[in-house]
Parts: structure tokens; sequence; C-alpha cells
């Protein structure tokens, strides 16, 4: 082939092709223009802002509890860390002190949905590979875990859970029993997962050595999360700067080795069970409490700023607000993880195949509403 | 959907097999209507419930229904998600792509009328019945996969009303 | 560092092009000179004792009198955090770009010139990013901006006060 190619009988020649707003593969929508040379990618620009619905325009003209279903939307396959991000800035300037009981049960909720993320990140990631298994059984377990979120607040996937000062509702009887056997046996399902990717032959030679991605790349790039973390650098904000009474439980940090992209899906696989050890030591230790702090009803925080950042499955996410001393914020700046890690995908693909864009592409765990707002 | 029950009325028992008597109409609505292969057309939050829907727990591919990628290939276009303006252009191409008979199936308030971000969003298109026509709404913000196979199921009641002279006539082919 | 610490550096490397905000948060909220800005961040990276490697949001805002673009800046190194901001003029709102300096600065600008005018001088590759092709009814974040298809709510929370 190569020598009909190099006595111009077959000739090789670069095009542009659009991979288009509504593909199976690109989690959400999002346009890639790919200029390619025969099958391998010299160039890549995403086009976004097709989910651009002007979430922080809205917030100037919400007041704060108002725009907390808000925040649920910006990340719904993750809506507890999105709530949890604005309740912790909002708390952040205006210095409130969150009760114990409801900061073990953010802790909770969180970690619980962080398992819930992974388990959608790694479903459609195989789909794409081509395994259609795995995406039934982690939609399996993410029933049972959204059974216990809709046990506690009523909605499967965006909760309004979180409030400024601590949480809506307290968790009834049965949810501890529940969670318990959930914990027990979500680290076998974990098993059974690995027992299909991980070693696959067919598996690892898709992904093992792909895209790597060096660290220096990866700060400058604002890469942030497991992506980060799967090149060996030990950075979680949840060790780093705590927030929440995370500093109160220990857990294991994964780190990966190389940065491709089976250290990436490897490093979610470990996450989802070190969640598990999260989860089942805020359940231990669950102390007596209020709910939340007293904070009246038309909320006027005094005329400032204050940024603050959190732990979000994908990566780090938070929120800059401006307040001016009424009811409703001035500006808010919504900082998501997915807005980094999506400009990371132009440096990464450079070279490789475009079947291994997809690989690379699921392996970000980008969601576009993040990219958008 | 009365065909297969009251196939015993029917059939006429005569040397060499079975003959079931039905109307046209009868027959083609019921295998249009008991087959149909929608758009996996997920925009935002109202998509991780349709992917819940069609898996595990609350099963699509009992009810016949199953997702293609391409819209050549599908016959329901469940709008998931919301709709901005950037987005309204490419959903009228994939809605002019799908080969008739076609329906439409807006599901969560987004689709259906701008959703929560009907105030304050200079984006948001407030509904996708201003570019396609729709057939059934479904609201709820995301409704739950219940509500979801509700309004499949209403999409199937909206088929078996059809009547053969809406396929015929003067009606241009597209 | 600690919040005085660094306060104490910058004042003493750069102490007249800079002003450092009185907050009760607990990091650094500086504002610089548009003109020294670039050089500033490019010093904020690569002094050994700062290494603000990390960018985590570049974002403007709309004033009465002014606009201003603001940065969140964190170390990895350090593990410190600060915030630095630039008052640009109201009526030609103009700036540079720090995208030699961080990488992923190449987006939040292009953010900040559609949505709210400002003009990022010397960006590589100006496109629109977030607004559909055509849009021709200005600059959106702008307070007070108004177009077609945009419905304000209806303020119900006077009538509790």
């Amino acid at each position: 082939m190569s020598e009909l190619v190099k006595n111009k009988q077959l000739s090789e020649e670069e095009f542009i092709i659009n991979m288009g707003p509504q593909h199976p593969s690109t989690h959400g929508v999002l346009r890639l223009i790919l200029k390619m040379r025969g099958e391998f990618i010299e160039d890549l620009v995403p086009d976004v802002g097709f989910l651009h619905r002007a979430i922080e325009k809205i917030a100037e003209n919400r007041t704060y509890a108002q725009f907390m279903p808000f925040t649920d939307r910006i990340d719904y396959c993750a809506s507890m860390p999105s709530n949890l991000a604005w309740a912790v800035a909002v708390e952040k300037l205006a210095h409130i002190e969150v009760p114990e009981r409801a900061q073990h049960l953010r802790v909770i909720m969180t970690e619980l949905n962080r398992i819930a993320s992974h388990l959608i990140w790694l479903g459609t990631m195989s789909l794409d590979l081509g395994a259609f298994t795995p995406f039934l059984y982690a939609f399996r377990e993410r029933e049972r875990i959204l059974d216990l979120f809709e046990m506690t607040c009523g909605q499967r996937l965006t909760y309004n859970y979180m409030r400024i000062g601590g949480v809506s509702q307290d968790v009834p009887a049965e949810f501890y029993d529940r969670c318990r056997s959930f914990t027990k046996d979500f680290r076998k399902k974990v098993d059974d997962y690995e027992a299909i990717l991980t070693y696959n032959p067919i598996f690892l030679s898709r992904t093992k050595d792909i895209a790597i991605l060096p660290v220096e790349v990866g700060l400058s790039y604002g890469a942030s999360g497991p992506t980060l973390r799967a090149s060996g650098h030990d950075w979680d904000l949840r060790k780093i700067h705590p927030y929440s009474s995370y500093d109160k439980f220990s857990f294991a940090v994964p780190i990966g080795t190389k940065g491709d992209v089976w250290d990436r899906y490897i490093v979610r696989i470990e996450e989802m069970r070190e969640c598990c050890a999260i989860v089942d030591q805020a359940l231990e230790g669950l102390p007596e409490g209020p709910l939340k702090a007293k904070v009246p009803t038309l909320f006027k925080p005094a005329a400032g700023e204050t940024f603050a950042r959190i732990e979000a499955p994908r990566g780090e996410m938070g929120y800059y607000i401006i307040a001016d001393g009424t009811t409703k914020p001035y500006r808010v700046k919504i900082r998501t993880a997915s807005f980094g890690n999506l400009q990371l995908l132009r440096y990464l693909s450079k070279g490789w195949k475009i079947a291994d864009l997809v690989a690379i592409f699921g392996s970000l765990d980008v969601i576009l509403p993040e990219v958008d707002r | 959907m009365g065909v297969i029950e009251k196939a015993p009325l029917y059939i006429e028992k005569i040397p060499g097999g079975g003959v079931v008597t039905t109307s046209v109409e009868g027959i083609l609505n019921w295998s249009r209507a008991c087959s149909l292969w929608y758009l996996l057309f997920g925009l935002a939050c109202c998509a991780i419930e349709m992917m819940a829907t069609g898996a595990s727990r609350y099963d699509f591919d009992r009810l016949g229904m199953f997702f293609r990628a391409s819209p050549r290939q599908a016959d329901l276009m469940m709008v998931c998600g919301t709709v901005t303006h950037k987005m309204a252009r490419r959903i009228k191409t994939l809605y002019d792509q799908m080969a008739d008979p076609k329906y439409v199936l807006a599901m969560g308030g987004c689709a259906s009328n701008g959703g929560p971000f009907y105030y304050d969003s200079y984006s948001v298109l407030k509904g996708i019945d201003k570019v396609i026509p729709v057939d059934v709404y479904i609201p709820g913000c995301p409704p739950r996969p219940e509500s979801l196979l509700q309004g499949a199921l209403k999409v199937r009641e909206v088929i078996m009303r059809q009547k053969l002279k809406d396929f015929a006539g003067d009606q241009p082919m597209q | 560092m600690t919040k005085q610490e660094i306060e104490q550096k910058i004042s003493r490397d750069y102490g007249e092009h800079i002003q450092i905000q009185e907050i009760d948060q607990p990091e650094p909220y500086v504002y610089i000179n548009r003109d020294k800005y670039v050089e500033f961040c490019r010093y904020l990276k690569n002094d050994a004792e700062l290494a603000f490697d990390f960018l985590f949001q570049l974002g403007g805002s709309h004033f009465d009198d002014r606009f201003e673009i603001c940065l969140t800046l964190a170390s990895h190194k350090h593990k410190h955090e600060m915030v630095l901001k630039v008052k640009l003029s109201a009526d030609d709102p103009q700036i540079n770009s720090v995208i030699d300096t961080w990488h992923v600065a190449d987006w939040y600008e292009l953010e900040a010139m559609e949505l709210f005018g400002i003009k990022v001088v010397d960006h590589p590759e100006p496109r629109p990013l977030l607004l559909y092709e055509g849009w021709e009814y200005g600059f959106p974040m702008r307070r007070g901006w108004t177009g077609p298809d945009f419905i304000p709510m209806p303020d119900k929370t006077q009538s509790a006060e």
C-alpha cells in the first residue's frame, strides 16, 4: 500500500471532516472539526456552545437559594458535588458555620454521587469501545444508588439537596442498612467490571500507550481530577485544601504512572472503591445534631468577593462570586472541570487515528454542559 | 393493537394453514407501533434518564424500541434536553433527514417550552415546537423513566389512530 | 506561604504597579496595572517561591464605570492561592493575552471577548466560541443588556420585604 503512495499511483491528501453535534460518541452536543491525512488526525478544533444556556446571566437575577437548582444542571451526572460547590462558596462569602451532621451527610451524598458519575463514565466509555455489557451492569448498580437518593430527597437526577448552611432533609431509617449493603456488594461488582475490561487484550490494545499526558502540559492546560492524577501528580483537593469535614476520614488517592488512556481508566476504577470506604466511615460516625445553620430567609451577605473550589468527579469545580449587599449576587463566574479537560483534546489527539480519538475522548470524561454552561 | 388478541376470530382453517384477515391500516399501524426505533439524541440531563430507561431496570427493548445513531434508520426522535438557538438549525436538518413516517416526542420541560431556562436566558429556544412538529410532550425535570415509558406508549396510540389517507393523496413526497 | 508573606513579596518586587485589596478572605486579592499585566503573570508563574502554575479561572465583570478581568491562580508546588484583578476602561476595554503563560487561558479569553466585548489584542485565534453564528445583538453578559427572545423574570422578592 505504501509503495503505491510513494509512486504517486494512489494519493493521500488532507481533508476536513465534521464529527457533528449529533454523534453517539461525543457525550453530549460537541462538534469536532478534524483535519485528517488519511486515517490520522493532524489537527482538531472543538466547536462548543450548543448547550450554552446562559446560567451565569440567570444567576444575576436569582437569590442565592433560588440559584441552587441551576447548579444541578451544570453537571447533571454529579449534581451533589455541584450543589456542594455553590454551598461552600456562599458559606465562605458569608462566614457561615455548617453543623457537623450536615457536613457528614454532605460527604456521604457527594461520594455516592461520585460513584454514580464514574459508573456513567464507565458505561459510556465501554459502549464507545464496543463493549455493551458493562453499560448494562453499570446502570444496574447506578439504579441502587438512585434508590438511595430518591429515599432521601425525592429526586433521581437533579437533587437540589444542599442548602446554604446545611442540607434540606434528613436520611430516613432504612437508609443506613441499604447503604451498607450497597457498599458491601459494590466492591465485588467492581471486580466484575475489571474482569471484563482491565486486562482484556482488545481493551489493552485500544488504550495502552495512547495519548500520554505529561504533568506540566496538563497543568498548563488546566487539567484536574483523575485526568491529572493518572499522569502521576498527587493532587486531590479533598486532601490538600480539605473542605466540609473531609479531613476526618482516611482514604487513599489513586495515582497513575504513565498518563495514557489505560491509566485514566484505572484511576477512576480505583476511586470507586475508595468512595465506598469514605461512605462507610461517614455512616459509622454520623453524629446527631441540627441539619442546617440559622440563615435568614432573605439572605443578604455583606458586599465582598470570594472564590471556592471543590473536587468534583471530573476535576476541580468552583465559583467566583461578587456580592453587592443585596439578596442577589452581582456576578457569578462558574469554573468547571471539563472546560480545562476539553482543551487538552487538541493536544492529545494529534497523530492518532480517528478510532483512537474515541478512546481518548472517553478517557477525558468530558460533559458538555460543564463546558458551555 | 387488536390483531393478535382477536386472531382466533379471524383465522379461518383451510387445508395447508391458517388465514388472518385484517385491514391494511390495521396491519401497517400495528407493525409501525410495535417496532419504533428511536434516534439517539440526548442533549442534556434528560438524556441520562433516557439512557437509564433504555438500560437494565426500565427496558425499552421489551417495547421493541432500540436506539439508532443515524437519522435515516430511525422513526422516532426523542428530543431530550435543552435546545439552544445554535442547535435548533441542526435539529431541523436531522428531522428532515428522517424518513417518513416519523414522530417526535419532546421530553422534559426544556424541550416542551424552555423549562427552567425560560426566564433570563438569551440563548435557549423556548420549546422545540417552534422548529419541528411535536406529537407527544412529557413534562418533568427530568421526567421519571415511568413517565418516559408512558410517553412512548402514547406515541403508539397516536400511531394506531392514523388513517391511510394521511399517507396518500396530494401530499408531496419529501 | 501565608497571605502576608505573599503580599510582602509582591509589594517588594512590583510595589508601584500593584494595589492590595483589603478583604476578609484567606487569600490575597491584588490589582495590577494593565501595562504590567503579562509581565507580572510570567513572574508569578516562574518565581521559585510563588510558583503559581495553575490558572483556575479567568473571567470578566462589568461595573458601572469600568470592566474588570479577574484571575484565580493556584500553586501546586506550594499549595497557596491568590486572586489577581485588572481594571479596564469602560468605553474601550483591551487587554493582552496570557496564553503563553497558561494555555488554558485560550478559551477563557475567547469567552470574555464574546460575552463582554473585552478585546484581547494578541490572542492567536480569535473566533466565536459559545454564541451561534450570526449573533448580532451585542455583548449579552453586560449589565442591562436586553435582546430579542430575552424574557426577564418578574421580581417577586420585593413584596416579601
